[in-house]
């Protein structure tokens, strides 16, 4: 047999010719193979890499200026094998990301007119290094007078290569006479939106 | 003639004598192997996911379920559309949005302290987007979006509540959105 292109096919040569029925079944099983193998490709790179992180507890956070991170305790789900409970991401796959924050806020205690609770969900490439880079995704709820529940939702993106961590969440109060709950249930979740290289098929 | 596993190639046995038929099915065997593999492949690069445009005009302090009234686009038999919800056909997780295409004024006589949209699995809620109303007559866009965890047959529908006073004018417009992004 003479192999022909590079999937893997078959020509017979002259003294294959009395093999032809050989022949047909070892180009029919090659080409069933090949093309099950490319469904199968498919269809698992579509399964989007995602996590999902919760709080299991409430965090306080505050109450003046106090910038830091509120750590979710809890790994709902993953299908990342790098991504720990606290949100902490060590990419195996790299492409661009969608993060977003499912996050429940309240303040504790007297609220100062005037004053905010953020919610800055920070994507921090490389969090043990000197020189931060981060992406941020916020928002701000400023207090007119005594507050109450906040819930919030917020996304935003990152390109990761492979190797890269990522560390997500971060909360921010001001409010002079109180601190802010980050509470239970909160959670921040992860998933894979597209591949940064160009699919050739080949 | 025996089939290939997958596609079912026809090809004929070891030591048969071969007619012209057996290449041409052979041939049409490789042709509907070829288009079968094809639209799988692109009914899973296609994905799962369902989007509905959705009213609902709840009375003040009162969680009211919102009515899809056109479907916008629905990829596949993955995700089952009700009149009020989404029914899950794989168990996996998705993300859904709900985002307001027109919010809506109130009347004269209402105030607006905050609004609320509720996801719910199963009657219970998952997740909220919560935001205090503003001092004007006009009750903000919203937008939420949120991971959800679903089983097989899990029924999830979305929900609109506003704390204040009065009522709206009429009905909160929104396009509503589920998407599978893995199977478990």
């Amino acid at each position: 047999m003479i192999t022909v292109g590079g999937h893997g096919l078959t020509c017979p040569d002259p003294q294959d010719y009395a093999a032809q029925a050989l022949y047909m079944q070892s180009q029919a099983l090659t080409i069933d193979a090949y093309l099950a193998g490319i469904a199968a490709q498919v269809t698992t790179s579509t399964m989007r890499p995602t996590a999902i992180f919760t709080f299991s507890s409430t965090i306080f956070v505050g109450p003046t200026f106090a910038d830091g991170y509120a750590s979710p305790d809890v790994l709902t789900y993953s299908n990342i094998p790098g991504a720990t409970a606290d949100a902490t991401i060590t990419f195996d796959t790299p492409g661009t990301y969608i993060y977003g924050a499912y996050t429940s806020l309240s303040a504790s205690g007297a609220i100062t007119a005037g004053s905010y609770r953020k919610v800055r969900i920070s994507a921090i490439k490389d969090p043990d290094s000197a020189a931060l880079e981060t992406n941020n995704t916020e928002e701000v709820t400023f207090e007119t007078n005594t507050g109450g529940e906040r819930v919030t939702n917020k996304s935003g993106f990152i390109s990761a290569n492979i190797g890269d961590v990522y560390r997500l969440a971060q909360y921010e109060a001001d409010n002079n006479a109180s601190s802010m709950l980050v509470n239970a249930g909160s959670m921040i979740w992860i998933t894979r939106a597209a591949s940064n290289d160009l699919i050739e098929v080949a | 003639m025996p089939n290939s596993p997958t596609y079912g190639i026809p090809y004929p046995c070891e030591g048969a004598a071969i007619s012209p038929a057996d290449f041409a099915a052979f041939a049409a065997g490789v042709e509907a192997a070829i288009a079968s593999a094809n639209a799988a492949i692109t009914a899973a690069r296609k994905g799962v996911y369902a989007i509905q445009m959705a009213t609902v005009n709840p009375a003040v302090n009162t969680p009211t379920t919102f009515t899809f009234t056109a479907s916008a686009e629905n990829s596949s038999s993955g995700i089952t559309v009700g009149a009020t919800s989404f029914t899950a056909q794989t168990a996996g997780v998705y993300l859904s949005s709900v985002y307001f295409i027109l919010g809506q004024s109130l009347t004269s006589t209402t105030t607006a302290t905050y609004g609320q949209i509720g996801m719910r699995v199963g009657a219970v809620n998952q997740n909220l987007d919560k935001r205090r109303g503003y001092s004007s007559l006009v009750l903000p866009r919203q937008q939420a979006t949120g991971m959800l965890i679903l089983g097989v047959g899990s029924v999830v529908d979305y929900q609109y509540l506003w704390g204040g006073t009065g009522a709206l004018s009429a009905p909160v417009l929104a396009k509503i959105t589920l998407e599978r992004l893995t199977t478990l």
